[in-house]
């Protein structure tokens, strides 16, 4: 469906001009992270753990080290030894020390895959072949990859002792969070209805198409640079300085173009390790993962076990609301338990609520964010719960929602009122929707489920500058994911008063911007925005200035009208002067007109989504199909609408897949058996209907264009929508994901 | 400085890491010397709270740890919640 018709108010918001990134990606000459070439660059290589837990005893590099083309070869000793600091550069909070002992094992590896020495030489066959040569004595520990095994009191602790657990018995347990309010038992008790379930699901990967890689160049005077494709440069530079405890300014990041990323490069895994190379090597050093190590080494959504407990009067209110969760945090300390307990239950009035998280360490990868990182997985099993409690009640499951629905001013789980929320609008305009109400087919049911996510400002920099013809260029700090240079470019022009394609956007490099947080948290758009808004708006001024002081009028005589700077009164009224009139004549008018935004955005705003699907189910093979779905999103006002339709239709195709075919498979010992998209099913295009999307605009009060983040909500009701439908069309609760065939013949044909 | 002290509600995981409780009343002129105070009563607090900690200031997000608290009633210490 279109935007709605408030949107043509404005002259370039809302519209959908031709992505200005678009040729070269199309015709491949766009520059990825794998495609830079640095003169007289060396190719790294990794050698990495095969056993998924195990000290280490020695490891003897004299034989890579002899075999001629090699010229550097690095291990775990060779970066300095830290001091605890929890920084919050990339999404979420992070020790710098396992940061770094992520990056090389310093005295213990803790997943298959763990890197625990580098090598560069002067072929990338050569560094493979030297990487093989090192030697590494193990000491293989017992390891543990489940998360009730993992709390098992003889298990195998990964750390010891656990930081930010119970404090009193060393556990796995990393993070413990609880929310809520009211009684809930008691509540409970007195509820006409009440629904229980346990609900699981493995890790998932991103899946981003394009694996890590850098170059790193580290010269005798200390100053380095690094071309890499990451969510954020000066993430990569924070991070990066402070494993190798060097300063900041002395490296310069470039961003590269990113082949997605899905919260999953929102941390450092190659370039401290490419620097260490480079320094003792004298030269740029690139490094890459293959697909395989970007399986078994880089950070995955976390699986989890959730237990919802939900009761309700007999009109169905809600009345209480107990959802106690467990999340793989893998080899390291991990953040989804915090936006999981946070994501649970808050597009619901309820006045009892508990909602508890624990993050368990164990012999898997690091668990990183992983669009609206935490928040699929417990929704999966409140949306779950909320059908069957329409069931047990006998009501309408969209009726249900909207009689619960949170409003502005109501209470989330943490306490703090909600905004301008627009749930309540998108639970209206599904039901007005014709999918709702079209008939099914044999075989087929149709499933629903809502969600959010909070979205996040921050700190965001634009540098806003005038050619001598009159165009305009937008620097920014945010790599482009999402096509943040278009959109960005829409509300420069929109300010400016010109036409979209005077205005030019690029991605600055760390020394060319000022700082600018990662994009993710789905904040671009919102926050680089609101500084890309009041650049503009500063050189318009800017503009009107210097045209008053050519006309001798005074400065509240000129106006910007129509991309002109107009004198409204006095003898000079009715003259106009073009951005190129002004800009072309700044060298005698006071210099270069330029005007830089920083900021940290506030006021942003949580999304919210509700989703539509239809399934298929092949009675005789449990395959389902998804044959129809419609994602309803408030996306607060939509700047150019092909990518939040985009946006909505990638985050559902990621969440089907998330339900329907990914998981990661393990052997008995702890390798794993799937690192591939061979075997690891990810959607392809004909797994999926088209997607239809509905952009509810309920504007976001602070910010000058009404943005809310689009990006993570779509992925959220995915899960439960899918299974919810899969109920309908069988009769058969799915509480284990992913649904695939096996698991759904076995529902069927009663073998589970 | 506030009036009267702020009434500072403390969300987990702080309250049982660091200070033993979910209710504090403190005095302080801005964020910043919030987080100073709570740190006094909770060691270690001001270290980890940039990285993982957010600030509601009567009911709203506030990341401007500038902001004067004369007027303000509430101040709640909740967790950072990052994104993808």
């Amino acid at each position: 469906m279109n935007a709605p018709e408030k949107i043509e108010t404005f002259r370039h918001i809302g519209t959908r001009p031709v992505r200005p990134d678009g040729v070269d990606k199309v015709t491949g000459k766009a520059l990825y992270g794998t495609d830079f070439k640095a003169p007289g660059m060396l190719w790294g290589a990794i050698l990495r753990s095969p056993h998924p837990h195990a000290r280490i005893l020695s490891i003897d590099t004299r034989a890579a080290e002899k075999l001629a083309g090699v010229k550097a070869v690095a291990t775990g000793k060779d970066l300095p030894t830290l001091e605890s600091l929890v920084m919050h550069v990339g999404e979420g909070a992070s020790d710098i020390v396992d940061i770094s002992h992520n990056c090389l094992a310093f005295d213990k590896v803790l997943y298959e895959g763990h890197p625990v020495a580098a090598v560069a030489a002067i072929t990338p066959e050569l560094a493979r072949e030297a990487a093989a040569l090192i030697s590494v004595e193990y000491e293989v520990l017992p390891h543990v990859l489940g998360l009730e095994e993992a709390l098992a009191d003889d298990a195998p602790l990964i750390r010891e002792p656990a930081k930010g657990g119970t404090g009193e018995t060393p556990s796995n347990v990393a993070m413990d969070v609880t929310m809520g309010r009211g009684e809930v038992e008691a509540a409970l008790s007195g509820a006409a209805v009440v629904v229980e379930g346990r609900y699981t699901m493995e890790p998932v990967h991103q899946g981003y198409i394009e694996p890590h890689a850098c170059v790193a160049s580290w010269n005798g005077d200390g100053q380095a640079q690094i071309w890499c494709s990451s969510q954020g440069h000066f993430m990569v530079r924070s991070l990066t300085a402070s494993v190798l405890a060097i300063p900041q300014s002395d490296i310069r990041v470039t961003p590269l173009e990113i082949g997605g990323g899905f919260g999953g490069k929102t941390t450092v895994y190659l370039e401290p390790v490419a620097m260490i190379l480079s320094r003792k090597s004298g030269r740029p050093v690139r490094l890459g993962m293959s697909r395989e190590d970007v399986f078994r080494a880089t950070g995955p959504a976390p699986g989890a076990i959730i237990d919802v407990r939900l009761g309700a009067d007999a009109d169905g209110t809600l009345v209480a609301a107990e959802v106690t969760f467990k999340y793989h945090s893998g080899a390291f300390a991990a953040n989804d338990a915090g936006a999981g307990v946070s994501s649970a239950i808050g597009h619901y009035r309820i006045a009892n609520t508990r909602v508890s998280g624990i993050e368990v360490l164990c012999n898997r990868p690091a668990a990183k964010a992983y669009r609206a990182p935490g928040a699929p997985q417990v929704n999966f099993a409140v949306e779950s719960a909320m059908d069957e409690l329409a069931i047990r009640l006998g009501m309408d499951p969209l009726e249900l929602r909207m009689k619960n629905a949170a409003r502005p001013g109501d209470l989330q789980t943490s306490g703090l009122p909600w905004g301008e929320i627009g749930w309540m609008q998108c639970l209206e305009a599904a039901k007005a929707h014709p999918h709702w109400s079209a008939p099914l087919g044999p075989n087929q049911g149709r499933g629903i489920a809502g969600g959010y996510w909070g979205n996040y400002g921050g700190p965001s920099t634009v540098n806003l500058s005038v050619a001598e013809d009159g165009t305009f260029t937008v620097a920014t700090g945010s790599p482009d994911i999402g096509g943040s240079r278009a959109s960005m470019a829409i509300m420069a022009a929109e300010v400016l008063e010109v036409p979209y394609e005077q205005v030019r956007c690029v991605v600055a490099d760390t020394s060319s911007i000022g700082l600018s947080f990662v994009t993710g948290g789905s904040r671009t758009t919102f926050a680089t925005g609101m500084a890309t808004v009041e650049a503009a708006r500063e050189v318009k001024r800017l503009l009107c200035e210097r045209a008053a002081r050519t006309w001798q009028v005074p400065a509240q005589h000129v106006e910007w009208r129509d991309g002109h700077a107009v004198c409204t009164s006095g003898e000079r009224q009715g003259s106009k002067m073009s951005a190129a009139q002004v800009a072309g004549s700044s060298l005698h008018s006071g210099g270069p007109v330029t005007a830089t935004s920083a900021l940290s955005a506030q006021g942003w705003l949580p999304g919210f989504g509700f989703h539509i699907c239809d399934v298929e189910v092949d009675q005789e093979t449990g395959h389902v199909s998804i044959v129809r779905y419609t994602a309803v999103q408030d996306v607060g006002r939509a700047i150019h609408a092909d990518y939040v339709e985009g946006q909505i239709q990638g985050g559902v195709a990621q969440g089907i897949g998330w339900a329907l075919n990914e998981t990661y498979i393990y052997n008995k010992d702890g390798k794993l058996e799937n690192p591939g998209f061979l075997d690891y099913r990810m959607p392809v295009a004909s797994d999926m209907p088209m997607i239809d999307t509905v952009m509810v605009e309920v504007p976001n009060p602070v910010h000058p264009y009404g943005v809310k983040g689009v990006g993570e909500v779509p992925i959220v009701p995915p899960l439960a929508a899918v299974a919810n439908a899969v109920r309908a069309a069988t009769g058969k609760r799915m509480r284990s994901l992913p649904m695939s065939p096996d698991k759904v013949h076995a529902a069927l044909h009663g073998e589970g | 400085m506030s009036a009267s002290p702020l009434r500072i509600v403390i969300m987990p995981p702080f309250d049982k890491e660091f200070f033993g409780a979910e209710r504090l009343s403190l005095d302080a002129g801005n964020l910043f010397e919030l987080i100073e105070k709570l740190d006094a009563q909770g060691p270690g607090f001001a270290k980890i709270a940039r990285a993982r900690v957010h600030l509601a200031v009567d009911g709203v997000l506030e990341t401007d740890w500038t902001r004067p608290l004369a007027d303000v009633r509430e101040v709640i210490v909740l967790p950072r919640v990052g994104g993808g």
